[in-house]
This record gives C-alpha cells, structure tokens and sequence, in this order.
C-alpha cells in the first residue's frame, strides 16, 4: 500500500533527473565550430532592433551593423581621422564641398564592386528616409559621382566636421538594396540581410542571437580575426559575467564591482571607450536659467565622493564640458565641491527656498546613486531636489522644444565621434534644437562655432574648440561630472595584448578583435 | 425543436468563440487607447536624434500617428483586422514580424514551466493529501513555501551563479550552446523545432538551455498550485464515492488513479488556464535575466524605445494567448464534466 502510493512522485522525480541529467549532458558541447577555425562569442547588452546601417543612431545597431559595413573616413588608434573606404578626402576653401576618392579594392560581399554610385545612393537613402542616422549628415545637400571612383558632396552651409561625420555613415551596395526597394526603401529587408562590404558577412540573425562570417576579400582581410564572431544579447550584467567566466562567451562588458571576480577567475579586463556622466541644466526656462544657480550647482556635488564610491574609482572628474582625453581639450582645473562657496552664490543673489527638479533614468543603479548624492549635497545648503524618472524615449521628445527641456537632466553621453568640435556644434548651437540638451544660445559659442565649422585644418580648429569650452566653462552651461571607461572581459581566446578596438561612436569594435595565436 | 448533440456543441463552441472575439477586440481598444494617451512624442523617437521638424512630420506620417485620436483607432482596427500590426518606430520593419521571432522563445518557455510545475505540484500535493499530517508534511509546506517565496530575480542569479557558473551543470544562459548543433527554424523554438526534425542531441541542448529559467517562471506557481491541488485531494479522498471505492477494497494507488485524480482534474486544468497566461506576462524578468529573446524581452525593449506599435502588438498577442487558452480550458471542462455539458448544451 505504502509502496504504491509513492510511485507517482517517485516517477515525476525519475522524469526530472532523468531530463537535468540529459540537458547536463548536452550542455558539455564543444562552442567552436566543425571546421576548427576560432569562434568568437560576445556579450552584447540590449536589443539590436535592426541591421539597417540607417538606423545606427541607436548605439546598439551601430555595433551589430559595423561587422557588415564600411565607412568612407574613420579614426585610427591615435584619434586622427583618416580615410577608410576613401583613400583620399579634401574640402573646397569655403568648406562646402567635400570631395572623396574611393578605394579601388573594395567589393561588396556580392561580389560587386564599391562606386561612387553605391555612396551617392547611401547619403540620398539616408536624407529621404529622414530617420536614424540623418541628424549626423544635417547640412547634407546633395553628391555627385564625378567619376566611378570620386564623389562630391555638396552641403547647404560651411561644414569642415563632415567628413567626421561620415566615419558614422555605412555605405551599402546601391543595386542590391535597390533590388529589395520595395514601398520602404528596402528598410524591411535590410532589418536582417546584409548589403555590406565590411570584415564580415551576415550568416544569421535569430532572435537575439546575430552570427557573422570572416570575408575573404575584404579589402583590409586579416587572419587574426575570427572566422566566425557570434553577437549575444545577454542585457543582464551578472548573467554576462559568469557566462564569461564559465567560457560561454568570449567577451562582455565588465561591471566596475565585478573586475576583482573576473580577474581571479583567470580572465582579462581591459578598458576601452568612455562616456561622461553629466547634468544638463536648462540655460533659457525656469530656475536653472540664472547663471547664479548653475554655478552653485556646479559647486554643490561631491565629485570625488561620486566617482569613488559610486563609479568604484574607475574614471577621471571632468574638466571641460567634453569628456577627458579627447585632443584639443581646454586647461581648465577638474571639478571639485566647495559648499560655502556654493552657498555664498545663492546668498549673494538672494536666492531662497530654492526647489529644483531632476530627471534621470532608474534602469541605471549608477544615476540612482548619483541622483541621490546630489540631493543630498544640494541639501546641505538649503536648496531641495527633487527626483523624478524618465525614459530615454521620453526624454528625446522634451528636447524638441526649450521650453520642455528638463530643469535638470542626468545623462550618461558619449561622443557620436571623437571630434571634439561635432558635440560642440550639435550641443551648444543655438540653431541645433532636438540635440541641445543645455537649451543654451550664446552669440559668442554660436560665432565661434561658426568658426569651427569653416575651419578646414584639424590644428587650426583645436585653438577655436578651446575657446568654446572656456566660454561654456564660463557660462556654466553643464554641469559634467566625470568620465567612465567602459571594463570589457575577454577570455584567453582573445589575444592577450588586446586594448579594445573601438568604433568612431566609441562602442568596441567586436570585428576587430584579434585572436589569440 | 429538437437539435442533435454535434448541433448543440457546435453552437456553444461558437458562442464562445464570439465571446472570445469581442473580448480581445476590447482588449485591442484598451490597449489601443490606453498606449495613445501616454505622454511623449513617438515621431521624435522615431525620426531619431538632430532630426529637423520636417523629418519629425515625416515619421509621423509613416507611422500613422497623424489625425486625431478616434481616426487613428478606426485605422487601427481596420489594419488589425486585415492582420497588420504597423510598423515599428525601432526597426521601421513590420510588427508581425518582430512578433513572429518572439512568441516561439516565449511559448517554449511557458510550455516547459507549465509542465515542470505540473510535475512537481500535482505529486507533491497528492503526497499532502495521502499523508496529511506528520513531520514530514510539515516539511514540504515549509519548503514549499521557503523556495516559492523567494525573489525570482535573486533565485535567478544565485542559480545562474552556482548552478551555472560555478559547477556547471547548466548553462547561464541563451537558449542553445553556439556552433553546437543547427537545428532547421520550423516552428522559431529550438525545442520544439529539434523535437520536429528528431535531433536528440539539440533537444537535449535546448532542455538543457531552459531547465533554468523555467524552473524560476514555475516556481512563482507552484506554491499556489500545491496548496489548491492539496486541499482538492484531500476534499476528493473523503467524498462518499471514494469511501465506498476503498471499502470495495480498492488500494491507495487505485483510489487515487480511478478516483480522486479525474476529481482534481477540474481545478487543475483551471490553474493551468490561469497559469497559462500569467507565465506570458511574468516572462519578462526571467527573459531578461536569462537573455531570452522573447516576448518579455521584445516588450521591455520596446517600452523603453517608446515603440508604441510593438506594444501595442505585444500586448495584444499575449491577450488572444490567454483568452484563447481560457476558451480552450472552458470548452474541454464543459465537454468532459456532464454537469456543465447540461447547463451550456443541454445535452
């Protein structure tokens, strides 16, 4: 009687070891493929909602689509723009035309080969979708081919950043996305086709999981890239890690706290990009708009407490409006708190009961953080913040108009390229509404970014840029905080001496991670 | 007037069906018009960052956010009916196909959680019910209760970080070990899809790829479950029926086979109705945690990117999952339990 009635538990426990002890098994494959040649695996964190190289505003795109594609300039490891699918590039005198010269050893991965045809269609693609990526070729009036291989851009005013600009726009194969026009230009089938000349071919994309294919005649082929690189979503830090550490995945970003864990688990950590974390204040509306506000503001937060204890001392405390180590920066002294001073500004402009409002994003622990310590500090000298959430989404469409744009916002910002003068220009112009997080017009900033941009040579624009940030630095425009690397684990498959390879966005360049020997 | 039994059954399968119609048309509304009244510019989002006003115009176009609230809704009913779900302001591609890639993940992941917690709830329960007092039901209602109250996403990483990581007897996460196998895409779920085509090795993969997650989705249910399932064999044990089965002379296991098991039937197939749709909609932390790209993930994404018509999308396709589920459950109680089958059909 006893024996029977436990027979139906004892035959579900049977089922359930039976099925961990079958899934064990199998969970023991071999991750490499059956050629033998190296894959790579890495962590990728969020949703790459397509592979349309239109659409790579979205930092997340511009990482899974540069494996496919090429730009016509780029940036080398010494942060100076050089020519990529353009062997050559050069501005008229007054910087309104941009004429490009392309290399003769590119072909699609189709086979066809790169002409100035294929760049002509990308920017006219780009310009009539109005989406994505248009906002980096504003000024954009049309191109010509002079030539098969030379293209002449044409821009509605003077613009000597264009040709950063363009280390951010992918060129595709005109006649192979023509031939999928459809009624959307081709945006359908580009979410998960591949028209591209870059490192790799696109071999998969399935729900998550985007899997690439070394080309063999990619015009800059290298051996010590991986015959096939794997892109994962994994959004959750911890589950990145240990699939690192159990040698699931071959890189992933790194939390600040997890270093020590990685490190001893065998694995190296490397540093790689940098973004600012910053507070926008609203230069023309509300409280924020009285420079005595913004310069106490700037006086209240306890830099070196917030990258300590908040950022776990990985960083550098700003300086400048930019993020740190970028060329070209202004000699201005790092940020540092001083609360009787800060207390002394509000007093001197009798300035009472101040209330302040920020908003910031709670998906990031660190901004919580932040948040926080400066309503605490702000405490301290009798001004009360308060504290409301916002979504990134959200946050886009209050910038449209200065009258919406937050009191105070917290941001993590990364350059859109590591030109010092394309942020300037898209942030501080009084013209760039949509982009100008400060709300800031300042005849001054506006001429001299005028300045910038019909200045041709890269030496001659450093002297204006400096200006620009002491005149913001000046004005309190932001209030930035300091400037984070990003940590990114590699496991020993990933060549030892590997630094990062980075995109102009300052994303890590996954095609261009090298193998270990 | 008379009308044969199919007659009968048929006409109150098709009540319900027009029930379930009307239902998620209501839903669609809702949804429709709950997402709309949101604040936010989805255009701007859309158009992306630096785009002029024009541009902005132009997404808005696009994306039929043009035209005031009641137009809009009408173009969207009239869209949905023709199964067309928009496009989205992310990707700028078709809904239906960024919904097409997310339900198989999910619905994987719910099929095995439903039958993991069936398979744990259901015995343990009966156990309850067989041996209703002692130390050792004390222990399993401590269990129960210690394990299923814990925090799913506190579970889901302490699992991921022993179970997987550090002894390795699971992977962390994923749905399928890269480069280990390619299984054809027929139904999207690598379980599944490797059960169609008899690729062992892959099933054993994918099992081996959902052990964890579904066993975190199921353990929010399987509390619940057992406490029900417990009391309903524990009711079943002393109707009449089953006094006068054990005084035949029939044993506990055939007690519980022929009698109190079709008993508990009822409820159990009710819960998992329930759980059904619940597990669609609490999918999203454990997706998340587990990088599962499915409907969860699909709609945390695109509540963050504002993509208004995959919401839309997403949480409709969960609604129909759950009313259609719910009809299903409806339809086989009434069929199989003559109480009902007389009270609806009359038959």
């Amino acid at each position: 009687m006893v024996r029977s009635s436990l027979r139906l538990p004892a035959i579900a426990g049977f089922v359930a070891v039976t099925a961990v002890a079958l899934a064990s098994c199998a969970a023991q494959a071999p991750a490499d493929g059956a050629s033998g040649e190296t894959t790579l695996v890495v962590a990728n964190r969020n949703e790459v909602t397509t592979l349309d190289p239109s659409q790579t505003s979205y930092l997340q795109v511009d990482s899974a689509v540069a494996p496919l594609y090429d730009t016509l300039t780029t940036y080398d490891a010494d942060g100076n723009l050089v020519g990529s699918l353009a062997s050559e590039f050069s501005f008229d005198e007054d910087a309104t035309h941009l004429t490009l010269t392309l290399r003769d050893d590119v072909v699609f991965h189709d086979g066809a080969a790169l002409t100035a045809a294929d760049v002509v269609y990308t920017l006219d693609r780009i310009q009539a979708l109005g989406t994505g990526i248009v906002g980096q070729i504003a000024g954009y009036a049309g191109a010509e081919a002079s030539d098969e291989h030379t293209v002449v851009i044409s821009l509605d005013a003077p613009d000597a950043l264009f040709a950063a600009k363009l280390s951010r726009v992918y060129i595709v194969n005109s006649a192979l996305v023509a031939e999928h026009e459809g009624d959307d230009q081709a945006q359908s089938w580009l979410l998960a086709n591949d028209a591209g000349s870059g490192p790799y071919s696109l071999e998969s994309d399935d729900a998550g999981t985007i899997t690439y294919t070394r080309f063999a005649d990619y015009f800059d082929y290298a051996d010590h890239r991986a015959a096939t690189l794997v892109l994962r979503r994994i959004d959750e830090l911890g589950a990145g890690r240990d699939e690192l550490i159990s040698g699931s995945v071959d890189a992933a970003s790194v939390a600040t706290a997890d270093i020590d864990t990685v490190e001893s688990s065998g694995l190296r950590v490397a540093t790689g990009g940098s973004s600012e974390a910053i507070i926008w204040m609203n230069n023309s509306t509300g409280a924020t708009s009285d420079p005595a506000v913004r310069a106490a503001l700037r006086l209240a937060y306890d830099y070196q407490g917030g990258l300590d204890s908040i950022r776990g001392g990985v960083g550098e405390i700003n300086s400048t409006v930019l993020p740190q180590g970028l060329a070209c920066a202004a000699d201005l002294p790092a940020a540092e708190q001083d609360l009787d001073a800060a207390a002394k500004i509000l007093d001197d402009a009798d300035i009472t009961d101040l209330e302040l409002t920020m908003r910031y994003q709670p998906a990031f622990e660190e901004q919580v953080q932040e948040a926080t310590l400066l309503q605490s500090n702000l405490a301290e000298i009798g001004v009360t913040l308060n504290l409301e959430p916002i979504a990134f989404a959200d946050y886009l469409t209050l910038l449209t108009d200065w009258s919406t744009v937050p009191e105070l916002m917290l941001a993590g910002e990364g350059l859109p390229v590591p030109e010092a003068g394309v942020m300037l220009s898209q942030v501080y112009d009084s013209s760039a509404v949509g982009t100008n997080k400060a709300a800031f017009a300042d005849d001054e900033v506006d001429d001299l970014i005028a300045e910038l941009k019909q200045t041709p040579d890269a030496d001659d624009r450093c002297a204006v840029t400096q200006e620009i940030e002491t005149a913001l630095d000046e004005a309190d425009a932001a209030m930035p905080l300091y400037t984070i690397p990003s940590n990114i684990g590699f496991s020993a498959k990933v060549a030892a001496d590997e630094s990062a390879p980075l995109l102009p966005s300052g994303q890590i360049d996954f095609a261009d991670l090298r193998v270990a020997e | 007037m008379l009308t044969s039994t199919p007659a009968r059954i048929a006409g109150y399968v098709g009540r319900k069906v027009a029930g379930t119609i009307l239902t998620v048309l209501v839903l669609a509304v809702a949804v429709f018009i709950l997402i709309q009244i949101t604040p936010g510019d989805e255009a701007v989002a859309a158009a992306g960052p630096g785009a002029t006003a024009e541009q902005i115009e132009q997404q808005r176009e696009q994306l039929g956010l043009s035209g005031s609230l009641p137009q809009r809704l009408v173009s969207f009913i009239g869209s949905l009916a023709t199964g067309n779900l928009g496009i989205s302001s992310a990707s700028h591609g078709p809904v239906t196909d960024v919904i097409a890639a997310a339900v198989p993940v999910t619905t994987e992941l719910v099929v095995v959680s439903v039958i993991l917690s069936v398979l744990v709830a259901v015995p343990l329960a009966a156990l309850s019910a067989i041996r209703a007092s002692g130390r050792g039901e004390e222990l399993r209602r401590f269990l129960i209760v210690l394990v299923c109250g814990l925090p799913t996403f506190w579970l889901a990483m302490m699992l991921q970080w022993v179970l997987g990581a550090k002894l390795g007897w699971f992977p962390i996460s994923g749905r399928y070990t890269i480069g280990a196998t390619s299984v054809p895409t027929i139904t999207g779920s690598t379980l599944f899809d490797a059960m169609l085509v008899g690729d062992w090795s892959a099933m054993g993969d994918a099992l081996a790829h959902i052990a964890l997650p579904a066993t975190v989705l199921s353990l929010g249910f399987i509390g619940p479950a057992y406490r029900i399932l417990r009391t309903e064999f524990i009711t079943a044990a002393h109707r009449d029926f089953v006094t006068v089965a054990r005084a035949a002379g029939h044993g506990r296991f055939q007690l519980l086979r022929r009698h109190i098991v079709p008993h508990v039937m009822t409820p159990l197939l009710i819960l998992v109705g329930i759980e059904f749709g619940s597990l669609f909609g609490g999918a999203v932390l454990v997706e998340s945690v587990f990088a599962r790209d499915g409907l969860g993930a699909m709609l945390t994404n695109a509540v963050a990117q504002k993509d208004s018509t995959v919401v839309i999308g997403g949480v409709l396709v969960i609604g129909i999952i759950v009313v259609v589920v719910n009809l299903l459950v409806d339809v086989v109680q009434t069929l199989r339990d003559p109480r009902l089958r007389s009270a609806e059909m009359g038959v």
